[in-house]
């Protein structure tokens, strides 16, 4: 009972974390602050003042248009531009009422609403034209740092938008096969300790067998989701090609084992070359990330997840994700084990 | 360039609207349940193997 | 300094080819299958140590200062260590009968 309880468990997760990956929607984010070339008429400043344009994805200006507030922050600073419209729920034009000399070039660009929360753009305004006085100061404006209103909804990454769902395949499936391959470790140092038992032996195969599934999952949501962000399928990264190699190295494995005709050398051998590959697999897939620069999130100078900056919404789906990736993985590899030891006694029967 | 194609086609509104969510989700649980019932069924059999090997053992021949 | 970083990541590199290909060609050896199976089974466990080797010998012999490129000598070492006392540890048992 217990047996079948865990394993139905597991598939009652991933059904949830896969209701949850897809209908829950995306929050609102700031795409671009552009100039649109042209002059308004300030009425606050009553001069004239370039006109830009704020663009939102997903965001609800149409609704209170009138609390709308724009700003724009650098190294501290912080100055309120003024609103001159809001053209529907995604446009918004703005005055730029910025003094001449500047303290920065590149500023962040915030909007302040009651229903989507402050949202960020990070150097969305960049000024060539003023004179750069990194001493000058005003005074700040009154800014309060609203949350959004909106119900679960995930956050908005720039350039992963939407396939930001993709973090509930892509990180669980590479999880799950290092703990397969870790399993496969722990059998492999047994097996070459008592070289009598087989049974150590079936459990690297089954393992490695189904870990090599997983990695290729890995590979290939992990491909999809570098050609929306990066726009390739694959990049020439050390995060990438460590992951392509690890598992070719794993099916190296199996090549040597269909290599060896006796049992006792084969089990040996596969040990010993299994307890190589992991090693690379942990050389390649944790300790190089931090020793070069990478696409890859996670990994320094890197933005984007840099922090694995899971909020709430995100963490709720995610960590029952790996849990339910690890349940189904360790099952897939339990009955994958049962099958070798049944067909062993099979090929044993007189 | 992808920002417009985001504006002019909101994937949110698609995605949501059109109900493609939903047929994405049931597609991929239906495969989750496939491939849990395909589990399921592999251990009963391996279950009556095991039954018949171990009868098979205790029965001298 | 910097024909010292260099000459360190020559013998780096030799090690860690060394010890990996006498343990793969112990395996292939024992499995009698030829030189075809060291061919198979190393050519992925080289393509890590031949990529960042390639990458530190360009950066030194390009001026870059060792300090800066030391990084993937780090990396290099760490690939080395792990590969020669793995391979030391193993070679033993792969002629146990």
């Amino acid at each position: 009972m217990k047996n079948t309880l865990w394993k139905a468990l597991g598939i009652l997760i991933l059904v949830y974390v896969f209701a949850m990956t897809m209908l829950v929607p995306l929050g609102p984010g700031l795409l671009e602050f552009q100039d649109v070339n042209q002059v308004i008429e300030s009425t606050r400043e009553g001069r004239a003042v370039p006109e830009f344009q704020v663009i939102g994805f997903g965001t609800h200006w149409d609704q209170l248009p009138d609390s709308l507030q724009v700003f724009v922050q650098s190294k501290g600073q912080l100055a309120a531009l003024e609103v001159i419209r809001v053209d529907d729920a995604t446009h918004a034009t703005v005055g730029l009422t910025l003094p001449y000399s500047l303290p920065a070039k590149s500023w962040n660009v915030l909007t302040n609403h009651p229903v989507d929360g402050t949202l960020l753009l990070e150097n969305g305004l960049f000024l060539s034209d003023r004179f750069i006085d990194a001493k000058a100061t005003w005074p700040a404006p009154s800014f309060i740092e609203h949350s959004s209103q909106l119900g679960l909804h995930f956050p908005y990454q720039p350039r992963i938008v939407e396939t930001i769902r993709n973090l509930m395949l892509h990180v669980p499936l590479w999880f799950t096969m290092f703990l397969l391959m870790g399993i496969g470790f722990v059998a492999s140092i047994k097996q070459l300790s008592n070289p009598r038992n087989q049974r150590d032996d079936d459990r690297a195969v089954a393992s490695v067998q189904v870990g090599i599934w997983f990695g290729v999952l890995g590979l290939l949501t992990g491909s999809l989701w570098a050609r929306f962000t990066w726009g390739a399928w694959w990049v020439d990264d050390p995060q990438l090609n460590g992951a392509l190699v690890t598992v070719l190295v794993y099916s190296g494995y199996m090549v040597l084992r269909q290599a060896v005709d006796d049992e006792r050398l084969r089990a040996r051998l596969a040990a010993a070359y299994n307890l190589f590959a992991f090693v690379i697999l942990v050389i390649l897939l944790m300790v190089l990330p931090r020793f070069s620069e990478s696409l890859h999130p996670g990994k320094g100078g890197n933005p984007g997840f840099n922090s694995y900056d899971l909020d709430s919404a995100l963490r709720a789906v995610f960590y029952p994700a790996v849990i339910g990736w690890m349940l189904l993985g360790t099952w897939m590899y339990l009955v994958t084990l049962r099958m070798k030891r049944v067909n062993r006694q099979i090929e044993l029967l007189p | 360039m992808m920002h417009t194609l985001l504006q002019t086609n909101p994937l949110e509104g698609w995605f949501f609207s059109s109900g493609k969510a939903f047929v994405v989700v049931g597609v991929a649980v239906l495969i989750l349940l496939g491939m849990a019932w395909w589990l399921f069924r592999a251990e009963f059999r391996l279950r009556e193997m095991e039954k018949m090997l171990n009868s098979k053992k205790n029965t001298p021949t | 300094m910097q024909g010292l970083a260099f000459l360190l990541g020559l013998e780096s590199t030799a090690i860690a080819f060394a010890a990996l290909l006498s343990v793969l060609s112990a395996i292939s050896s024992r499995a009698g299958a030829g030189f075809g199976l060291t061919a198979v089974l190393g050519l992925p466990l080289i393509i890590p140590i031949v990529l960042i080797s390639t990458r530190y010998g360009t950066d030194i012999l390009n001026g870059i200062l060792w300090i800066d490129t030391a990084h993937h000598l780090l990396f290099l070492g760490a690939l080395t260590g792990g590969i020669g006392t793995l391979g030391f540890i193993l070679f033993p048992y792969l002629w146990r009968d």
